[in-house]
């Protein structure tokens, strides 16, 4: 990859990695060095990745990445301490939208992330297991508990899906 | 072939929805929820609890592009240069110079001087070099006529003898010659240090066919005091030779002085093979 390819590599995915990030962590400072990490570390590697692989690889670092934040600010789910009340006394579209965000905030990270790279950045299972460094079967899995979580926390607060 | 069945046909469904299957996936799973309608709200469910995309600014993008001078260009950070100077550090630069150094320095010694098999190259001493002036300063320029100087040659009086010998035999004068002028020069200054500098004028174009010196010349005196006959008749002619010895006596005392004091506090000594050349 030559810098000019590095830089309209920027210009297609860095939105698209601060999204992930963000929606991941929830935190629009952690985003911002989520999105910083991965392009420093794309510019260190730039001889070893093709341009057309270098939005697979940064997703693969800002997984990691996310991970480790994760794990250190001791981010858990907890379903108890979810307020569903404004959203489920709006039972429309948008009400809807924001009470799968609320319920996706709550599932641990690993399938979180696992959601948001299929439905908000459309990336097959194959991609998924290649981001996350797992293996086909396993983002199967992941993704069918993350679905049924998703469900059932819907449900619990009344906000029949 | 596929089979499902009420134990894995939620995973098909969520693969369905996700559109993971091909085709022929497709139509089996449509087949099993045509006999089994009751698994159509399942899929449903998994469908409405999928995110929808929205689209969210990096703020800070333009921190993360870099300069385009190397466009087109593969970068690799990591890898070790390749430039060929990064190989040149001082030491080796120094090296080549001083090496450089003495092959120039070797090559001027051995072709302006004889080099014994030990050398002990001394720059001219104080001594020498007031004697050389005084024989420069004591020569009598105010007959002498202008004279064609390369100052660049060391041969110049060689080629002013050979011109002048010319000019002599056509005129039919007595030729006058000086026998191996350039060793006048070298005998000047080199030994110059202990003995008055002579110059040997010889004929030779006499009845023998043979040369012989015809005459010995103090070139330290004012005036050439030769006590013959023959030279007196031919003194014009001993002039501008007396005058060019004496021009580049000159020449030669202001480079060794030059010498002296550019090399007064610096000592040299290398070796080739059996050969020591010392300079103080």
């Amino acid at each position: 990859m030559t810098a000019g390819e590095y830089n309209e590599c920027v210009k297609q995915h860095a939105d698209d990695v601060y999204r992930f990030a963000w929606k991941s962590l929830r935190s629009e400072e952690d985003a911002r060095d989520v999105v910083q990490h991965a392009f420093e570390i794309l510019w260190r590697n730039l001889h070893q990745v093709s341009s057309d692989k270098c939005k697979s690889y940064l997703f693969t670092i800002a997984h990691r990445k996310c991970i480790d934040f994760y794990r250190t600010n001791k981010v858990t789910a907890d379903i108890d301490k979810l307020d569903f009340n404004n959203y489920v006394q709006n039972h429309d579209h948008s009400g809807l939208k924001k009470a799968l965000e609320t319920a996706l905030n709550q599932l641990p990270l690993e399938q979180k992330n696992l959601v948001l790279l299929k439905d908000v950045e459309g990336y097959n299972y194959e991609e998924i297991a290649q981001i996350t460094e797992l293996s086909l079967s396993q983002v199967k899995v992941y993704l069918f508990r993350a679905r049924k979580q998703l469900q059932k926390i819907l449900e619990v607060y009344q906000y029949k899906v | 072939m596929m089979v499902i069945d009420k134990e894995n046909i939620e995973m098909y469904l969520m693969m369905l929805s996700d559109g993971e299957l091909d085709e022929r996936e497709i139509k089996v799973v449509m087949d099993f929820l045509n006999n089994h309608p009751e698994y159509q709200e399942m899929l449903d469910d998994f469908q409405k609890v999928k995110l929808s995309t929205e689209s969210i600014l990096f703020p800070e993008i333009e921190l993360l592009y870099k300069e385009k001078i190397e466009t087109n260009v593969i970068v690799k950070p990591d890898s070790p240069k390749q430039n060929v100077f990064a190989y040149l550090n001082w030491k080796t630069i120094s090296s080549a110079a001083a090496i450089l150094l003495m092959a120039i320095f070797t090559t001027v010694l051995f072709v302006n001087n004889d080099m014994p098999d030990e050398v002990e190259a001394t720059i001219a001493s104080e001594q020498s070099n007031k004697s050389l002036q005084n024989v420069a300063e004591q020569t009598d320029d105010s007959h002498l006529p202008m004279l064609e100087h390369n100052k660049h040659k060391s041969e110049s009086v060689v080629v002013l003898q050979q011109t002048k010998r010319k000019s002599l035999i056509a005129a039919n004068d007595a030729p006058i010659a000086i026998n191996k002028p350039q060793n006048v020069e070298r005998n000047l200054v080199v030994e110059g240090r202990n003995e008055q500098p002579t110059i040997a004028i010889e004929n030779p174009f006499n009845d023998n066919g043979s040369s012989s010196v015809v005459a010995v010349q103090d070139v330290t005196l004012n005036k050439p005091t030769v006590d013959n006959t023959y030279a007196k008749e031919n003194r014009l002619e001993q002039y501008p030779l007396v005058k060019e010895a004496s021009e580049h006596l000159k020449e030669k005392v202001e480079i060794a002085k030059n010498i002296v004091s550019e090399l007064n506090n610096t000592s040299i000594q290398f070796a080739f093979g059996n050969k020591r050349i010392k300079i103080k």
